[in-house]
C-alpha cells in the first residue's frame, strides 16, 4: 500500500501568463491508463508557470514574487479578467480540486479547495495524507514537480535536510521523527504539568527552573545549529565559485601558453618565408630563369657562335704549335717573317682566359633550359609561407583578445579568496561539530565543546547556569534529561519517566536504523541509474550529507555541470520512486534541458517507467529531442493561439493572436512549428 | 539489487533497537509492541497525546531500575 497516491487529472487556467481561459484536457477528466502526457507550447505561453503554480497548490504555500510576475496575463486581450488556477487531483481514490486566484497586480492571492459533499471552501484544505506529505514541505513537492532549470543551476547537489525530508516522506518516518524530535518532550511535560505537586515544592521548583533554562539552551544551540548550517552551505556555494573561477582564470593561463607556442609559429612562418624570399632572389639573378620566350632568343645567340670557324682559343694553339715546329700546316719551313707575323697575330688576339669563358658560357646557354618552372615553384612556397604567417598572426590576435590581463594577480587573490573561505568552511564546521557531536570519545576529549556541564567528579552538573558555556546538544540533552529524572523523583513518577525514556531511545535508535538501510539502499540503486545518464564516470558517494558525488577517480567534488547535476537528482529521484511507498506524479519543465544525447536517450528509457503519471511540459524545439517517449505517449497536447496555423504562425506570417486553445491532435502536436530550414 | 521491502525494514530496525535496550524492561515482546504501535500509529499521522501515555503507561510496569 502506499503512503499516499496522487494522479493529476485536469489543469485549467484563466488570465494566467498568455492564456485566457483553457482546460486541459478538454473533455473529462484523463483517463486512469494515461501515464505519459505531454503538454506543448511556445515558450512564454505558461509553462514554468504552470509548474510554479502547481507548487504552491501541492504545498498551499502561496506564490513568490517572481511567480506572480510570471502568471500576470501578458496576452493581446485588452479586457482581462481574474486570474485563476486549479488543479483537479485524485488523492486516495477520491476527487479534490486544489485552486488559486491571484491578484497578480497586488501580489494577493485565495487558496480554494473542492472536495466530494463539502463543495467549493475558501483556503487550502486537501486530504489529511496529502497535507501529511506535502503541505509546507517545499523541497519534497518540488522532487516531483520538478524544473530542470532550477536543478541543473545549482551550484550543489541536494543538501542533507533536503535528502533527509524526501527519505523519511517516502519512508512513512515524517511522523515518526516528529514524535521523537518534539512530541515526546511535549506529551510528557504536558503530563507533569498536569500532576499535582507532592512533597519537596522547594526542590521541585528549583528543578523545573533548571529544566526550562535548559530546555531554553537547547533552543538557542539548535538554532545556532540551523545558522552554522546555513552558513556552512553558503560558504561551500562560494566556495564552488571561487573555485570555478579560478578554473576560468587558469584556463586563461593557459592561453598565455597558447600565446607563446602561437609566437613561435609566427617567428617559425617568418624564418620559412625569409628563405623562400631570399631562394627567389637568387633564382632572379640567374639568367636561365628568364621567362622562357625571353631565354629562347638568348639561346640562338649564343647558338649562332657556332657558326666561328677558328675559335680563339683553337687558333692560339695552333699558332704556338707552327711557331715550336717552324713549319706551316702546309709543310713549308716558317720563314722569319711568317714567325713574327704569327708572333704579331697572336699578341693582338683577346687573352685565352676570357675566350675560355665565352665557350663555357656558349655550352650552358646552349644546353640549359629556362628555370622559369623553379621560379614558380619557390613564389609558390613564399606564397604558402605568407599565408601561413598570416593565419598564425590571426590566431595570435584571437587568442590575445580573449586575455583580460592582470591574470597572475587575479589568481592570487581568487587563492587566497579560497584559502580564507576553506579556513571560514573548517571553522564553520568545528563549530558544527561542537554543537552536534554525538561521539562520546569525542565529546570528552574536547572540554570546548562541554564549557562547565561537567563537575570536577565526572558527573553532570544540576545547575543550569553551568550549561551556558556548554555547546553540545548531546551534553545538554543529557543534563535535561537528569534534570526530568530528579523532578519525576520527586513527583514521584520515576518509573513512569524511565519509560518514556526507553520509548525515546529505541524509538531513536529504529528510527536512525531505518534510515541508514534506506540511505544504503537508495545509494545502490540511484548508483544503476546514474551511469546511463551520464557518461563523465561520476557516482553518487553517499546521502549522509545530501547528495555527495565523486568523479571517475573516487574523488569528491562538489556540484556538477547541469547535466551532471540533473542525471544526480533524477537518479535519486527515480531510486526514491523504486524504494519509497509513493505514487504521486512527476511533472517536468523541459525535461531534456542539459542532457546530452546519451542522457536523453536513458532518460527516455528510464524515468516514464518509474511514475505513474508523468506530465512533461516542453516547447516544440524540445520535441526532437525525446522523439520516443512522444511516441509512447498517449496524451500529447498543444497549446496554441486560435489563428495559428500548424507551422506556428498566423495565415498571414504575422504574430496570432487569437485566444490560447488546447489542440488535442497528434498530428498537430508532431508537425507544430517544425524548425527551420536553414536558409 | 535485492528487493528492497520498507515494511520488513522498519520491522527489522525495531526489533534490533528493542534487542539493544532489553536490558531496561522485564519483557522484551512488550517493548517491541509498544515501539510498533507508536512507529505505525506516527507513520499514519495519528500519533497523538492520548495514543502516546497509553503506550507509555502499558510499558511503565516493565522497566527495570537502573543501577545508575
Amino acid at each position: 500500500m502506499s503512503a499516499i497516491k496522487v494522479r493529476i487529472h485536469r489543469l485549467t487556467w484563466q488570465w494566467i501568463a498568455q492564456i485566457e481561459d483553457a482546460v486541459w484536457p478538454r473533455e473529462g477528466p484523463l483517463p486512469a491508463s494515461s501515464k505519459i502526457q505531454f503538454l506543448q507550447m511556445h515558450n512564454g505561453i505558461g509553462k514554468t508557470t504552470t509548474l510554479y503554480l502547481l507548487r504552491s497548490l501541492f504545498t498551499g504555500i502561496p506564490p513568490d514574487p517572481v511567480t506572480y510576475a510570471r502568471a500576470r496575463y501578458k496576452g493581446p486581450k485588452k479586457e482581462v479578467g481574474k486570474s485563476k488556477f486549479s488543479v483537479d487531483l485524485e488523492i486516495d481514490g477520491r476527487p479534490c480540486i486544489l485552486g488559486l486566484f491571484l491578484d497578480t497586480e497586488s501580489c494577493e492571492h485565495e487558496f480554494f479547495t473542492v472536495v466530494a459533499g463539502a463543495g467549493l471552501e475558501s483556503g487550502w484544505k486537501p486530504p489529511h495524507s496529502f497535507k501529511k506529505s506535502f503541505g509546507n514541505n517545499p523541497e519534497f513537492a518540488e522532487l516531483f514537480l520538478f524544473d530542470t532549470q532550477q536543478a541543473g543551476a545549482m551550484t550543489e547537489s541536494l543538501p542533507a535536510h533536503v535528502v533527509d525530508t524526501a527519505i523519511r516522506e517516502v519512508a512513512r518516518l515524517a511522523g515518526v521523527h516528529d514524535l521523537i524530535t518534539k512530541g515526546l518532550d511535549q506529551i510528557y511535560e504536558s503530563k507533569i504539568d498536569q500532576m499535582g505537586e507532592g512533597d519537596g515544592q522547594r526542590i521541585l521548583t528549583r528543578t523545573r527552573n533548571a529544566i526550562a533554562k535548559l530546555e531554553e539552551i537547547v533552543k538557542t544551540r539548535n538554532g545556532e545549529l540551523d545558522d552554522t548550517k546555513k552558513l556552512v552551505s553558503k560558504t561551500q556555494v562560494d566556495l564552488t565559485d571561487a573555485v570555478k573561477k579560478k578554473g576560468e582564470l587558469e584556463a586563461e593561463s593557459a592561453l598565455r601558453e597558447k600565446l607563446e607556442t602561437a609566437n613561435e609559429r609566427i617567428a617559425k612562418a617568418r624564418d620559412q618565408l625569409a628563405t623562400h624570399t631570399n631562394a627567389l632572389y637568387h633564382l632572379y639573378l640567374e639568367p636561365s630563369n628568364l621567362p622562357p620566350s625571353v631565354w629562347s632568343t638568348v639561346q640562338e645567340y649564343y647558338a649562332k657562335l657556332d657558326d666561328l670557324r677558328i675559335p680563339e682559343l683553337i687558333a692560339s694553339e695552333v699558332v704556338d704549335r707552327l711557331l715550336e715546329k717552324g713549319i706551316c700546316i702546309c709543310g713549308e719551313p716558317l720563314t722569319q717573317v711568317h714567325q713574327k707575323h704569327l708572333t704579331a697575330f697572336k699578341e693582338r688576339m683577346y687573352g685565352a682566359d676570357v675566350v675560355q669563358e665565352i665557350f663555357s658560357i656558349k655550352n650552358s646557354v646552349k644546353e640549359a633550359t629556362s628555370g622559369a618552372g623553379n621560379v614558380e615553384t619557390v613564389i609558390e612556397k613564399a606564397r604558402g609561407a605568407k599565408e601561413k604567417l598570416d593565419i598564425e598572426r590571426g590566431v595570435y590576435r584571437r587568442l590575445r583578445g580573449r586575455l583580460t590581463g592582470d591574470v597572475e594577480k587575479r589568481l592570487k587573490l581568487l587563492d587566497k579568496e579560497i584559502g580564507d573561505l576553506r579556513g571560514v568552511e573548517s571553522g564553520l564546521k568545528d563549530a558544527q561539530k561542537a554543537i552536534d557531536c554525538s561521539d562520546s570519545s569525542e565529546i570528552d576529549a574536547n572540554p570546548q565543546y562541554t564549557g562547565k556541564a561537567f563537575l570536577a567528579t565526572g558527573e553532570l552538573s544540576q545547575t543550569a547556569s553551568d550549561y551556558d558555556s556548554c555547546r553540545n546538544l548531546v551534553v545538554i540533552r543529557r543534563g535535561l534529561r537528569q534534570l526530568r529524572q530528579k523532578e519525576a523523583n520527586v513527583q514521584g513518577v520515576a518509573r513512569m519517566r524511565m519509560a518514556h525514556e526507553l520509548v525515546e531511545d529505541t524509538m531513536r535508535l529504529a528510527f536512525d536504523k531505518v534510515m541508514r538501510r534506506m540511505k544504503d539502499a537508495l545509494l545502490e540503486e540511484a548508483n544503476l541509474h546514474l551511469p546511463q545518464l551520464q557518461t563523465t564516470g561520476m557516482r553518487i558517494h553517499s546521502f549522509d550529507e545530501g547528495i555527495e558525488l565523486v568523479d571517475q577517480q573516487g574523488v569528491l567534488q562538489r556540484g556538477a555541470n547541469t547535466g551532471g547535476e540533473l542525471s544526480a537528482q533524477y537518479s535519486f529521484l527515480m531510486a526514491l520512486r523504486k524504494l519509497g511507498e509513493i505514487d504521486v506524479p512527476i511533472v517536468l519543465d523541459n525535461p531534456t534541458k542539459g542532457l546530452d544525447g546519451t542522457a536523453a536517450n536513458a532518460f527516455q528509457t528510464r524515468l516514464p517507467s518509474m511514475f505513474d503519471q508523468c506530465l512533461m511540459l516542453i516547447y516544440p524545439l524540445e520535441r526532437a529531442a525525446i522523439g520516443d517517449l512522444v511516441k509512447r505517449a498517449d496524451h500529447l497536447a498543444t497549446l496554441h493561439r486560435a489563428d495559428e496555423e500548424v507551422s506556428g504562425l498566423a495565415p498571414d506570417g504575422r504574430a496570432a493572436v487569437g485566444p490560447v486553445v488546447v489542440n488535442e491532435d497528434d498530428s498537430w502536436f508532431v508537425n507544430y512549428d517544425p524548425p527551420r530550414a536553414e536558409v | 539489487m535485492t528487493e528492497f521491502s520498507l515494511k520488513k525494514t522498519i520491522s527489522s530496525a525495531i526489533g534490533e533497537a528493542c534487542s539493544e535496550h532489553k536490558d531496561r524492561v522485564d519483557d522484551a515482546k512488550i517493548l517491541r509492541n509498544v515501539i510498533s504501535n507508536l512507529f505505525e500509529q506516527a507513520a499514519e499521522g495519528d500519533a497523538d497525546d492520548e495514543f502516546v501515555n497509553t503506550q507509555i503507561n502499558q510499558l511503565e510496569p516493565h522497566v527495570l531500575e537502573s543501577d545508575g
